[in-house]
This record gives structure tokens, C-alpha cells and sequence, in this order.
């Protein structure tokens, strides 16, 4: 029923005055039916490709005007274009092959609508797209391509064969490229869709070929990138091979089935829904629950129209409306959808088509933390919203329709358009402050004041806060942001590492050179750069970036010597490691802190997880409120 | 003691010493400077036992004396004054009258024994280099000193003086800078030592006082454990810093070919706005040369921010890619005086080497930065 009045709503939009000019209005009904639409308010925006499948040369003005840069700079962005092509065809069947990574081999295959001879030929061209034509649709964009740029992109530093087929009974057409060039083009038949190999990267460019880090990471990134159109996609199948395994095999589903299925059982009755139907903004989708909060990023996914976007600011959004049930360092899930009219958001921002700019990012910002919190206190997840912090539903939900009919009135693309054309120059011009602004804009959670702060006997760091007065052990402080840090690096391939100008060699006891080779692996991940140097003596060639370390010797025989020492207290080695690590590493009682370290020591320490307490478990705050000193003087 | 004298002269010598008086002390008399009057001049001197200021001014001098006064509260009762004529005094010898015309201020004084005296040793050598020289060669090399306490060796200037040329080295272990003058020779002896950053910081600040830095003299003393800057009537002193001074001519690379060249107002620029977005802790940037482009990079992982610019270079070895503190690159790039800056690279893990793109006559600058190991990924 609903899906019925959508359609109808739909066919009003695009109605065709004369059927001659829109021979496809059946297969846009066509797909429209096979589209399942698990969301109600979903709008899907791809229609537009099959209304107007015509591939056409952008004029140079527009062009010009298109956010320019490296499109293809690694497989993982190749796949994402050939994605969204196959995507914006209306393909419900997507078939992945990858092989090395992504090195030699990227092949989409799509059932979508497929190109005729002319288009496909025209399509690999630079600057060609049947997905907008002028000036106003630039400002409209409801597909995922825009550009008219990928194929040509991709083509260029590739050996390509792209395959289409319009329709089963028709010859379609089988086109190699090669570096840009087209070599041979033949008949061939075969089921209606697209399929584009890419084999060979960077054959032609072997600087860039130089550029591409192992096969593990290429594949990794290629990953990450088909785990955001899984979970934007719901109604497609997708199935991806690598090295001839099998390693995505999903088939439409309900959004929260396939969320589980991609992202793992963890979420599994873990999730809370989201739902904001406004006039203007609709947000739809899932937040997990606290206790499924990771300790690394990578679980979050905002998709603007259908498109994976990055944002800081609403990323703020929604991490904060967890307030402080969630520690911080800790990161839950979500994937959200927002859907929004395209003429108030900005894609043609950047060529990664992945930064969009809001008309009012801010607003935004409110509307979607009010829903994400509005749907945790529902469902229980924080026990009770104390009111001063962020916005109340009801306030916003008034606030906002009064704020768009005053918008509505103000053209978002006013001002002259961001990108400019440098002569020879294609240069996508940085939008520093904007984002900075972003950065600053939503107000932190809870912060400590520190208007005054004072460093006592070189040991403790005074300071004030709201509720009185906390007292701070810097040693302790320190040792807990380290320990919280190597343990992170540990998690992480290679970390960074100051290299030394002056190598420092050192000669150990074979005691000490034993446990050294135990946990050198360890250091390592914290950024030491040690070599053995014959016998018993290494060479320390790096440190830790970012520390003070003025004899990198002097610590590696304190770090062995405590790790020796803590070692029979069944500490896993991990432990033992960033334990002794930081305790060796902090700065000691007695150190003089300017009150800029003393600012730094505090920010970093309330980053941390547990600032309460050093890893041995020694206390690292005194909390002294007004309350109890009002108690000592006798006032209360 | 007696003598007067304007207030914007004794208040002018006093500044030149009042720099080396240490904030935080252990030893009271530290917080007060010497005056020492004889006939017309008036000798001012302030001290925290590593380094010694004296200046001297004129004065209408009346009876000739010394005494030891808190240099805080006569520079304050200075700056509080208007321009007027002073009359000066020792009393009881305790403490010293400041007369104007309509007001009297004392302030406790003590006797010129109990202040420390600098005992010189011997000279070894002399040398005259003009004022602006000195100044470029500590400019250029003092900001890549180390602030570490406890490596007091990096916290200075090595000093090289031979019959060739006067050379200047700094490094904190990350970074080092050498220049050499071609110019300023000492025929007669051949002598390395080490100078602690706050005497050159001193001098520094002594020689911006001077309106033609140029045409000033000053002349270097150096002894075996001492080193005197003699400056118009500037006198500064400064002990020497005991130890090996790291061996800096093995590190610098020799074998460094790939040869990278950059505007370095774009460049500069550049680091600077995506450094931003560098993680605060290591401030790391990528480097990645291409052909003719280079990409600057930075990425915050722990708190999501990341920045990225592209610009223009002269570049024609293979592609590279390489991180490096961005405070570092933007300290080492305020130090090139010419429009473009030579970048000579070997990999991502071996030192740098910055020039400018043309020498200064008779002088070489070289500057060396250490990269930071590239994660993978
Ligand atoms: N898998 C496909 N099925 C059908 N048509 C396709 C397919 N891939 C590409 N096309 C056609 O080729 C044109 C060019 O594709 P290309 O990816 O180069 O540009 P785009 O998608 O329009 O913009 P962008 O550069 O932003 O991706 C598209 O506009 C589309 O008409
Ligand atoms: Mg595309």
C-alpha cells in the first residue's frame, strides 16, 4: 500500500509529457516494484539515471565547475566507482572479483540497465555522464556519479574490458582499452547488465604502482569500502570474490538482518532503532547498544542520500548523545541513514564524492542528535537525559520548522562556486577553515574548567573545576596515558618512530639481551627502533615520536629491568610491556611542568579510560569538593 | 656611593643585564644587581653563576662606591618613573636613596662583597666578528637546540673556530643545523666549544638593541672553560659547557640523491594549514613526491582529523614517500632566506638534508631533519 502511493508519488514527479521522449518509464516502474523498500521514507534517488540514460559530453563550463582531483589512487577507490556505476544502473545483483588485492584484477559485474554501443564507448571518455547535464542538476545530484569522470579515470591506468548488454535479445558490446585507448570493440551476448574488469593498475604509471602498500592492506581498504554499499544497499545481492574465495555472499535482506550478517552477531538484538521522519531531514537507522562498543573505530556509518559520507561534526552528533554511558575511547556502532533534499546539501565538494556540505550544517547537527538520543532513553539504554545537556526533543521538533521556512527563502549556491579552474592546474582546493569550524563547533562533553592551575612541589597538579578542586599525581598521570597508548600500539602495524640523527648503542648483559628479544616486538609497535649490533650490544635507531626522551639507553635498561622485575607477577606479556613502559617513561615527581604541559597532561589524561586510577591501581585524582571544604571550615 | 643620572639611561643599562637574573632561585643575592660606580661610570652587573652581564653607563658621579640592589624592584621604580634626573645614594651602607624632585624611594641594599665574583681564567684566544654576523650565525642555529635538561651538551651551541672559517652547529637529536662563515678567521688557534643557549639568547637579545648591528664590533675571549662576548659596553660571560659535543660529521649524509626543490612560501604554508590536522602528540606529515607534485598529508587517527594539500615541485628521482614533524619542517623552513629550499632525500627512514637554494656569500647552511618511521597502511 505504501509502496503503491510512493510510486504514484513518484511517477507524478518524473511524469512524462510525451512517452516518445521516456521509452523507459516501464523499467522504471519495472525496478521501482522489485525495489523493496524497507524504510518507508526512503526515496530512492536513482531513478533519475533511467530516465535519462543518454551519455552526453559535459560542457567545458560545468566541468570546471566539478570538485577535480585523483580519483583512482588505490583499488579500493576503483571498486567504489565501478560500485556506484553499477548502483546508479538500478542493479539489484553485484558480483565482485578481486585478485592480489586488487593489483591485477577488479571486475564489477551488474545486472543494471546496461550501456548501448555509443554510450559505453563515449562513456570511458573523460568528462562524459548521462547522470547530469547542466548547471542546476550539478546542485540536484541524486545519483551516486556525477562526475563523468571515473571510467575515463580508471581506463587510463589500466588494461580495461567493459562489457554491456542492454537487452538479451540484442547484440551488446565488448570493449578493450587499453591505457585510455580503445583497442577492439566486438560483439557479444549474454544477460542485460555491465561488467568492467580492470587488470594491471598502474601498469603505465609506475611511480603510482610504487605507491600501493602490500596486498593485505589494498584488500583491506577494498573491504571496508564494500562493507558501506552492504549496508547502504539492502535490496542488492552481493557476492565478492578474492584469490577465487568467496568472501561476501549477502542477498537482499531487512537492514537489520544484513547489519548483523555484515558487521557480526555481536549486534544481534543489540541494536537500537532510530527514526526521525521530518518534513526536510528523514533519519533512519540503527545505533548499537553500550555494551557493544568497540575500543577501535570502524563500526560507524552515516550515509547522506544514499552515499557514505564523512563527518566530523555529526559523527560528534552521534558519539555524544551517549553522553557518558559509553567510556570515552570507547566507539559504538551506528549506521545512519539521512535523507534530504539534494538541493540543500553540496556533494561536489571534494573527488571522493565522500565530504558533502550541509546549507545548515548545524542544524542538522541538533536534529540528528536529538533522534539518536530521543531513541537510547527510549529504549532505556541511558536511564534518564539530564535536561541541561544538549536539546529536548520538543523544543527542536518546534524550532525546526519555523528554521527551514526561514531557510527555504535563502538559495543555497548564492555565493560563486567553491572550485575554481587554475590554468594546467587541477588542485581541489583545500576547505581548511570550514573544517576546522566544524571541529570546534559542537561543545564538548564534559570538560574540566582550568582557569587556574598550579603545579605543587614539582609533584602535583592543582587545578580547579566546577564542583571544587582536583589534585592531580603527575607521574601516575602520565603512566596512565601511556599505558592506555601502548596498548593501542600495540593494535596497530607500525607506529610512528622518531628516527635518531645519532644512533645510541648500548651494551646489554645476556641476561638483560634475553628479555630484551621477548619484547622487542612490543617496543617496537611503540615506535623503538632497536638492532642488535653483535654480541650483546644493540643500536637504538628510533624512539617514540612526540616523547622527550634524552637517553634512549638509560630507559631500555630501566624498561628490561622492570618488565624482569614484574615478571613473576603472571602480568601477560602485553601488560608486563606497557606497564614498564610507562612507568619508565613518565615524568617523574619533581619534574617542573610550564602550564602548558601541565593543560596537555590533564587533556590527554581525561582522553583516557580509566583516569582514576594508574595501571598498579594507585589513585591518580583527589577529588576535593566545595562541600567538604565548606565541612572542614565548619560552615556546614 | 653618590651620583645622578637620567632616569632613561640607568634605566636602558639595566635592561641589558636584568635578562640573566634567574626567577626561581635558592641563593637571595642572585636576585640583585651589582652597582659599581668609579669616577664617571657606573658599572651594572647581574649573575645566576653560569653567565655574567655587566654594562656600563655614564653618570655624574660624586663619590665613588658599590653596593648589591634587588634588580627587580629598581627596574620597576625605573619603568614607573617619568624621564627626570636621579639622585642616587648608598646610606649606612645598607641602603640606597633614589632622589627625584619631588619624591624619595630606599630600598635595601647590600654590600658588593657578598655578591659573587666571576674569576677569569686566562684567554686562549681573541676574535672580531661584527655584530649582525654573530647574530645570524646564533639565529640560524639556536632554535634546533635541544630543551632537555638532562642533555646539557645539546642544550648550546657547538662553536668551531679555526684558521678557515667560524663554524655553528646545533642538533637536538631529531634535527641539526651547521653554517659555516668563510669570513671570520682565526689564524692563531684552533678551539670547539660548547655555549649554553641562554648566554646566545642574551646576546641576542643585547645585539637587538643595536640600531646598525653591522658596523659593531664585538670581540669573543675564549678560554678554557669560559667564553666573553665584549660588545660596545656590554660585557657578557659566559662558562662553557663540559663534555663531548656529539659527532655530527659522521651523520651527515653523504649519499642522498634525490634532489627535491620547492617554493618555500608554498611549502611553508602548506605544512602549516594541514599540520593542523596533525596528531598533536607527533605533529607527523607525509611527504609523498611524485614527478612534479608532492602531496602533504596528515591524519589525526585518534581523533579523526586529517588534512591534505598538493602543490608544485621540482622533483625527478623515483617516488617517495616520507613523514616528518611538522613543527620541525616549519622551524627548519623560517630559517631559508632564499624563494626556494633544496630538499636532499635518500629514503624514508634516513636524514634530510635543507639548503637554501643559493648560498650566502661565504657562508654554508645546512640544515639536517630526521624522518619519522612510516606506518604502514
Ligand atoms: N555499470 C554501468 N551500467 C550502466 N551504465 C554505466 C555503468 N557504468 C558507467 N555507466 C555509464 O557511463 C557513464 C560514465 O561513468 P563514470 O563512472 O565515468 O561517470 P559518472 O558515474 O557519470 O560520474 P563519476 O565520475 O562521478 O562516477 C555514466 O554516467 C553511465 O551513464
Ligand atoms: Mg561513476
Amino acid at each position: 500500500m505504501i509502496i503503491k502511493r510512493l510510486l504514484m508519488g513518484l511517477l507524478r514527479r518524473f511524469a512524462p509529457r510525451n512517452d516518445r521522449k521516456f521509452p523507459k518509464l516501464g523499467v522504471i516502474v519495472q525496478t521501482l516494484i522489485s525495489y523493496k523498500n524497507y524504510s518507508t521514507n526512503k526515496i530512492d534517488f536513482r531513478i533519475h539515471t533511467l530516465i535519462k540514460n543518454r551519455v552526453k559530453i559535459l560542457p567545458e563550463d560545468l566541468t570546471n565547475k566539478i570538485a577535480a582531483g585523483e580519483v583512482v589512487d588505490r583499488p579500493a577507490s576503483i571498486v567504489k566507482e565501478l560500485v556506484e556505476n553499477a548502483i546508479d544502473a538500478g542493479s539489484d545483483e553485484i558480483f565482485i572479483l578481486l585478485k592480489n588485492g586488487g593489483k591485477t584484477l577488479i571486475q564489477v559485474v551488474d545486472n543494471g540497465t546496461g550501456m548501448s554501443r555509443e554510450d559505453a564507448i563515449l562513456a570511458i571518455q573523460r568528462h562524459t555522464t548521462s547522470k547530469i547535464s547542466n548547471y542546476d542538476d550539478l546542485h540536484n545530484i541524486k545519483t551516486l556519479g556525477f562526475r563523468g569522470e571515473a571510467l575515463a579515470s580508471i581506463a587510463s591506468v589500466s588494461r580495461m574490458e567493459l562489457k554491456t548488454i542492454t537487452n538479451e535479445k540484442d547484440a551488446g558490446s565488448l570493449i578493450k582499452i587499453e591505457g585510455g585507448t580503445i583497442d577492439d570493440v566486438i560483439d557479444t551476448g549474454g544477460a542485460r547488465g555491465t561488467s568492467v574488469a580492470v587488470k594491471n593498475l598502474f601498469y603505465n604509471t609506475p611511480a603510482r604502482r610504487k605507491f600501493l602498500k602490500t596486498d593485505e592492506t589494498e584488500y583491506r581498504h577494498i573491504l571496508s569500502f564494500i562493507q558501506r554499499f552492504t549496508l547502504s544497499c539492502f535490496d542488492v545481492s552481493f557476492t565478492v570474490y578474492h584469490n577465487d574465495q568467496k568472501i561476501y555472499d549477502v542477498k537482499p535482506a531487512d537492514p537489520e538482518i544484513r547489519l548483523v550478517d555484515v558487521l557480526g552477531g555481536r549486534y544481534k538484538n543489540n541494536l537500537v532503532t532510530v527514526e526521525d521522519k521530518g518534513t526536510v531531514l528523514q533519519i533512519w537507522g540503527f545505533v548499537g547498544k553500550q555494551d557493544t562498543a568497540k575500543k577501535s573505530r570502524g563500526d560507524q556509518f552515516l550515509f547522506l542520500n544514499g552515499r557514505y559520507i564523512v563527518n566530523r561534526a555529526l559523527n560528534h552528533a552521534v558519539i555524544s548523545s551517549f553522553g557518558t554511558i559509553i567510556p570515552r575511547g570507547e566507539f559504538p556502532l551506528y549506521a545512519l541513514f539521512l535523507e534530504i533534499d539534494p538541493r540543500r546539501i553540496d556533494v561536489n565538494v571534494h573527488p571522493s564524492k565522500m565530504e558533502v556540505k550541509f546549507a545548515d550544517e548545524r542544524l542538522i547537527y541538533n536534529l540528528l542528535r536529538a533522534a539518536v538520543k530521543r531513541a537510547l532513553s527510549s529504549e532505556q539504554v541511558i536511564p534518564s537525559l539530564s535536561p541541561q545537556i544538549g536539546v529536548t526533543p520538543q523544543p527542536i521538533s518546534m524550532s525546526k520548522e519555523d528554521f527551514l521556512a526561514q531557510q527555504t527563502a535563502i538559495p543555497l549556491y548564492e555565493t560563486a562556486p567553491r572550485t575554481q579552474k587554475f590554468p594546467g592546474l587541477d588542485i581541489p582546493q583545500p576547505q581548511l577553515p570550514e573544517k576546522k569550524q566544524a571541529i570546534q563547533m559542537p561543545p564538548s562533553d564534559e570538560k574540566f574548567e582550568r582557569a587556574n592551575i598550579w603545579q605543587i612541589n614539582n609533584q602535583y597538579i592543582l587545578s580547579e573545576i566546577k564542583s571544587g578542586l582536583i589534585i592531580i599525581d603527575q607521574h601516575v598521570a602520565h603512566e596512565r596515558i601511556l599505558y592506555e597508548k601502548a596498548l593501542k600500539d600495540f593494535e596497530i602495524s607500525n607506529p610512528a618512530s622518531q628516527q635518531l640523527l645519532f644512533p645510541h648503542v648500548t651494551e646489554l648483559t645476556p641476561d638483560e639481551y634475553s628479555y630484551l628479544t621477548d619484547i622487542l616486538p612490543f617496543l617496537e609497535k611503540i615506535g623503538f627502533v632497536i638492532k642488535g649490533f653483535g654480541g650483546n650490544t644493540v643500536v637504538i635507531e628510533g624512539v617514540p615520536s612526540g616523547m622527550k626522551i634524552s637517553s634512549p639507553e638509560t630507559i631500555l635498561n630501566e624498561i628490561i629491568d622492570e618488565f624482569k622485575q614484574n615478571r613473576s607477577s603472571s602480568l601477560d606479556i602485553r601488560d608486563n610491556v606497557a606497564k614498564s613502559y610507562s612507568c619508565k617513561m613518565a615524568i617523574k615527581k619533581g619534574e617542573p611542568l610550564t602550564l602548558e604541559e601541565m593543560n596537555n597532561l590533564i587533556d590527554q589524561l581525561f582522553a583516557t579510560q580509566s583516569p582514576y586510577f594508574c595501571p598498579h591501581g594507585r589513585p591518580v585524582i583527589i577529588n576535593l569538593s566545595i562541600e567538604e571544604l565548606d565541612k572542614r571550615f565548619g560552615r556546614i | 656611593m653618590h651620583f645622578t643620572v637620567s632616569k632613561g639611561v640607568l634605566q636602558k643599562g639595566l635592561q641589558k643585564v636584568v635578562g640573566v637574573i634567574p626567577t626561581k632561585t635558592t641563593i637571595p643575592i642572585l636576585e640583585n644587581v651589582l652597582l659599581d660606580l668609579q669616577g664617571e661610570k657606573l658599572k651594572i652587573t647581574g649573575t645566576d653563576l653560569e653567565i655574567c652581564i655587566s654594562t656600563d653607563i655614564s653618570v655624574n658621579g660624586t663619590l665613588d662606591g658599590s653596593c648589591a640592589v634587588p634588580a627587580r624592584s629598581l627596574n620597576e621604580i625605573l619603568r614607573e618613573l617619568p624621564e627626570l634626573p636621579l639622585d642616587i645614594q648608598l646610606e649606612d651602607g645598607n641602603k640606597i636613596t633614589i632622589k627625584t624632585q619631588n619624591g624619595l624611594y630606599r630600598l635595601g641594599s647590600q654590600p658588593k662583597e657578598e655578591f659573587p665574583s666571576i674569576v677569569l681564567e686566562d684567554s686562549e684566544g681573541q676574535l672580531d666578528i661584527d655584530a649582525g654576523l654573530l647574530s645570524r650565525m646564533i639565529n640560524k642555529t639556536v632554535f634546533a637546540v635541544s630543551t632537555d635538561e638532562l642533555r646539557a651538551t645539546l642544550m648550546a651551541v657547538y662553536f668551531q673556530f679555526s684558521a678557515e672559517e667560524l663554524r655553528c652547529v646545533a642538533t637536538d637529536g631529531h634535527r641539526l643545523v651547521k653554517i659555516i662563515n668563510y669570513q671570520v678567521k682565526s689564524p692563531d688557534f684552533h678551539k670547539d666549544v660548547i655555549v649554553p643557549t641562554k648566554a646566545l639568547s642574551l646576546i641576542l637579545k643585547n645585539i637587538e638593541t643595536i640600531e646598525d648591528p653591522e658596523k659593531i664590533n664585538v670581540n669573543l675571549s675564549i678560554g678554557e672553560n669560559h667564553i666573553i662576548f665584549n660588545m660596545q659596553d656590554t660585557l657578557i660571560y659566559s662558562k662553557l659547557i663540559e663534555g663531548q659535543y656529539p659527532k655530527y660529521e659522521n651523520v651527515i649524509p653523504i649519499d642522498n640523491d634525490k634532489k627535491l626543490t620547492v617554493d618555500k612560501t608554498e611549502l611553508s604554508a602548506a605544512v602549516r594549514r594541514v599540520s593542523i590536522f596533525s596528531n598533536s602528540f607527533t605533529h607527523q606529515i607525509r611527504f609523498a613526491v611524485d614527478g612534479t607534485k608532492m602531496k602533504i598529508s596528515s591524519e589525526d587517527v585518534e581523533y579523526g582529523g586529517e588534512g591534505n594539500e598538493v602543490i608544485n615541485v621540482k622533483y625527478d628521482a623515483d617516488s617517495l614517500e616520507v613523514a616528518y614533524n611538522g613543527v620541525y619542517v616549519i622551524d627548519l623552513l623560517k630559517h631559508i632566506d632564499t624563494d626556494e629550499v633544496n630538499f636532499l632525500l635518500k629514503d624514508s627512514v634516513s636524514a634530510a638534508i635543507v639548503t637554501p637554494s643559493t648560498q650566502k656569500e661565504k657562508e654554508d647552511l645546512m640544515m639536517l631533519i630526521m624522518p619519522i618511521r612510516l606506518s604502514e597502511d
